[in-house]
């Protein structure tokens, strides 16, 4: 958020539209500098962009998933997702 | 008149279906060169329909559609689906995760808005999603998360 290069070793948590910031005790989920830095030249790999994604989102995936969940839940807007509320309503019975 | 413009061949995967009168479907599909598409399947619903068996989830088809009024309606009607085939349907937790990304084009891509590499990664995952890798789930379904907010411009940077 500050436009700052990430530190390797602070840890950092993904804000929908704003970018990174750095995580604080009562955030879910964060990640290292140095895992984000990963993801990004991941993403930036033209040539094959989908395995290389895969294979940085492989170690890291359980802590990715509260926060991209919630990026994609602010952009989806409301209700929440049918199929997410379906297995909500899976585990509760 | 002149003859209504075909796409042909345009491969594709159903992301929807809604019943649309007594025998006839309406579709949200997800085309390579197209993007998202709303089709009509006409007569899909009856016993003795071709596209009855085709037109399911997380399928690849080959769709030839025409395109109403000459490209600008909302809905084009569909005239043939072919099953490409190469995998099965996923079933259990594999199933509910495909859905689930089915969903997430469904709401966000808009309409007509072709995303190629996306689509191919979606292919990608839809053929790890049948083929019962379970734990490979989570980091295929992360990554594609991660592609399609960065195809649509929603991924903020990861390096500042």
């Amino acid at each position: 958020m500050t436009l700052e290069p990430l530190k390797a070793d602070a840890r950092y948590t993904l804000v929908a539209e704003g970018g990174l910031r750095m995580a604080s005790s009562t955030d879910r989920a964060a990640l290292a500098g140095r895992q984000w830095m990963a993801l990004q030249r991941a993403l930036d790999d033209d040539s094959a962009s989908y395995t290389a994604t895969l294979r940085a989102c492989a170690p890291i995936a359980a802590e990715l998933k509260p926060q991209l969940r919630t990026v994609l839940q602010y952009h989806c807007g409301s209700p929440m997702l049918r199929t997410r509320q379906l297995m909500i309503d899976l585990q509760a019975l | 008149m002149a003859a209504a413009k075909r796409i042909a061949d345009e491969p594709a995967f159903v992301l929807h279906s809604y019943d649309w009168s007594e025998s006839s479907l309406i579709l949200e599909v997800f085309c390579r060169r197209q993007g998202r598409v709303a089709l009509v399947a006409k007569g899909a619903k009856k016993p003795t329909s071709n596209f009855r068996p085709v037109l399911l989830p997380l399928q690849p088809l080959l769709l030839t559609y025409t395109l109403a009024g000459d490209g600008t309606a909302d809905i084009h009607t569909l005239k043939g689906a072919e099953w490409v085939g190469g995998h099965v349907m996923p079933t259990g937790d594999a199933l509910l995760s495909g859905l689930y990304l089915n969903e997430l084009l469904l709401r966000l891509l808009a309409r007509a808005d072709a995303h190629a590499a996306l689509f191919d990664a979606y292919a990608g995952v839809v053929r790890v999603l049948a083929s019962e890798h379970g734990d490979a789930l989570e980091p295929v379904l992360r990554s594609f998360e991660l592609l399609l907010l960065r195809e649509i411009g929603l991924l903020p940077s990861l390096d500042v």
